[in-house]
């Protein structure tokens, strides 16, 4: 979120019109304010009639209308920043193999497990996910040593 | 022993009872490797009896005395670019090794082809087909007259056992009629279980895009080959290009088999708002993933009276009278009633099909690019004589297509790309022959050449 820094880095591109904005990232500068207009018409409607936008993320905040200069644009594109999928495991984060089986011994923590985000990720869920099933692996590996030494004595 | 109990100790046990597990079966009887089939189901046949009956061979004598001219160059080529070159060479050279000799293997048994026909990915005619349950009882029946082979219905497989020394699998535990038995396979396992269409569970997994499209398969089709192989470290290939086939009637169960394929003889594929979607002429797999795009996830196939007449009476997928009498085709005296019959816009069909005239005159299809009737093969027609036919269509996951990582000689690779030795699989539960989409008649054709090769493997021959 700091705009400021990508914009000194020259990432994000200002302009103090929509027009010369869209000059600048090359594309065409009609149908630019046409969408500006059409979205700030939804702002100020409280109702975003194309998309159903109800919030600035996930219904949180309200929208904002693109209207005070100057106007900036940051160019996107989609990339795999990591894969939020992996190894199936119970809740101590035993590796459990296909048929469901635990796989003695064998513990997982981290982006290497799968089964907690589902379909998509909630920003912090995975340092979280790190944190909270890094220790709980950790306590279920001792504990398989006390059971062990438990055994072996 | 009781003639039902199940041997504790064969060579060769074969899992899956289909075209694939029978063609293993009767290469190793005619071996002389005593060899056990089982099949989960209490019937044999799997995905083979309920598919279209087509085997892509290629330079056949069939394919010569119809002026059809064909080369196992040819079909590697067509196998490639079909594959979107994500199929594995290797394997797919040895499909082109190994077919003519499977074709004049399944001659001498009895099982001859009389007709061939151009389908999906072929780029010229050489889907061979025949009643794809008289091919495999053939087969069934020769194996058993080998006096090598026991099947056993209704007998499942449960788990792989493994040497714990030297990881070779030793056999596998099996499971009939709430028992369960150890069966010890001294020359290795063939995995001949097929795909995982009925499988839910793993379509979720590997296909979620393919959500709203229907089902079909065999109802042992649930991945348990797979499953089994994946609990001792099998590599996977080909799972990102799992796609329905476009073509199966609605009212298809899982079990049934409803596909018609109007648009390789010149029909036009329309959706819910009468518009084209897509180039026609694509492999009826791709077709699918446009289809599972359109509102509804359907389309309509759309043509008139010669291209009726181009069908082929007997090959289901092109017998277009046989699903006319079966109430599958629907037609009508003029495209509006043939709209009002499908609840089209009219108005919009008549443009859709008067713009597609133009681009059949013309030789050139300015919306999609479709140069051909099926794959770059025929010119266009137009559709303009009445009376008008509509065959209204849905994707399905038919089959799979991918699975297990094998060698050429059906060897299971682990996820490392070593061999997990005596473990072979052949058939709908392999990855990495078809890539990104499918040939038709390549599923019976693999069943066949592959089959045979894993009971070689297995027997070091």
């Amino acid at each position: 979120m700091a705009f400021q820094a990508k914009h000194a880095q020259g990432q994000v591109i200002a302009a103090p019109t929509l027009a010369e904005l869209a000059a600048k990232i090359g594309i065409d500068p009609v149908a630019l304010a046409k969408t500006i207009d059409t979205y700030n018409t939804f702002v100020d409607q409280g109702k975003d009639l194309q998309f159903g936008r109800d919030g600035l993320s996930t219904h949180y905040g309200a929208l904002a209308r693109i209207d005070t200069a100057p106007f900036y644009a940051y160019p996107s594109k989609s990339v795999i920043v990591a894969t939020y999928c992996g190894v199936s495991v119970d809740p101590q984060m035993r590796v459990r193999d296909v048929f469901g089986a635990i796989i003695p011994n064998l513990y997982a923590a981290g982006e290497v497990i799968g089964g907690l985000h589902g379909r998509a990720y909630m920003t912090g869920s995975s340092l979280g996910k790190a944190s909270i099933f890094g220790r709980l692996a950790g306590r279920s590996a001792v504990g398989a040593v006390a059971r062990n030494a438990a055994v072996s004595a | 022993m009781s003639a039902a109990a199940i041997p504790e100790e064969v060579d060769v046990l074969v899992i899956g009872g289909g075209l694939a597990g029978h063609c293993a079966a009767l290469e190793a009887g005619r071996l002389g490797a005593r060899t056990l089939l089982i099949e989960k189901e209490a019937k044999i046949g799997g995905a083979t009896i309920l598919s279209g009956g087509s085997f892509a061979f290629a330079g056949t004598p069939l394919q010569a005395s119809l002026g059809i001219d064909d080369s196992g160059e040819r079909l590697f080529a067509d196998l490639r670019r079909v594959g979107g070159y994500e199929n594995d060479e290797a394997i797919v050279r040895t499909y082109v090794e190994r077919q003519l000799e499977a074709y004049e293997l399944l001659a001498v048994l009895g099982a001859t082809f009389e007709r061939v026909f151009v389908a999906s990915g072929q780029s010229v005619p050489r889907a061979h087909s025949r009643n794809a349950k008289e091919v495999l009882d053939i087969v069934a029946g020769h194996a058993h007259r080998t006096g090598y082979v026991e099947t056993r219905l209704c007998t499942a497989a449960r788990r792989l056992l493994r040497d714990e020394a030297d990881g070779a699998v030793t056999g596998a535990t099996v499971e009939m009629g709430g028992r369960s038995a150890t069966v010890r396979a001294r020359s290795g396992v063939v995995l001949a279980t097929g795909g995982f269409s009925r499988n839910e569970q793993l379509l979720g997994l590997f296909a979620p895009g393919q959500a709203g499209a229907q089902r079909m398969g065999g109802p042992g089709n649930t991945g348990d080959g797979l499953l089994m192989a994946w609990q001792l470290g099998a590599g996977f290939r080909d799972m990102a290009y799992i796609k329905g086939t476009f073509g199966n009637h609605p009212s298809a169960g899982p079990e049934d088999h409803f596909l018609l394929f109007p648009i390789y003889a010149g029909a036009i594929a329309v959706n819910s708002e009468a518009k084209r979607f897509v180039d026609e002429s694509l492999s009826y797999k791709l077709i699918g993933d446009a289809c599972l795009k359109q509102p509804g996830c359907i389309g309509y196939q759309v043509f008139d009276q010669p291209i009726f007449e181009r069908g082929r009476p007997g090959i289901p997928s092109m017998d277009f009278q046989a699903d006319l009498d079966a109430g599958r085709v629907i037609t009508a005296a003029t495209l509006d009633a043939l709209a009002a019959k499908l609840g089209l816009d009219a108005a919009q069909l008549a443009r859709t099909v008067e713009r597609y005239n133009g681009f059949a005159r013309r030789g050139q299809d300015d919306d999609f690019g479709r140069d051909g009737l099926c794959n770059h093969y025929g010119s266009l027609v137009t559709i303009e004589t009445a009376p008008f036919y509509a065959f209204t269509s849905r994707s399905v996951v038919l089959a799979t297509y991918c699975g297990l990582t094998v060698d050429e000689s059906t060897r299971v690779k682990d996820v490392y790309g070593a061999a997990i030795p005596n473990l072979f699989a052949a058939g709908g539960v392999i990855g990495g022959f078809h890539g990104k989409a499918y040939m038709t008649g390549t599923a019976n054709g693999k069943a066949t050449i592959f089959g045979r090769i894993a009971a070689r493997t297995a027997l070091k021959r």
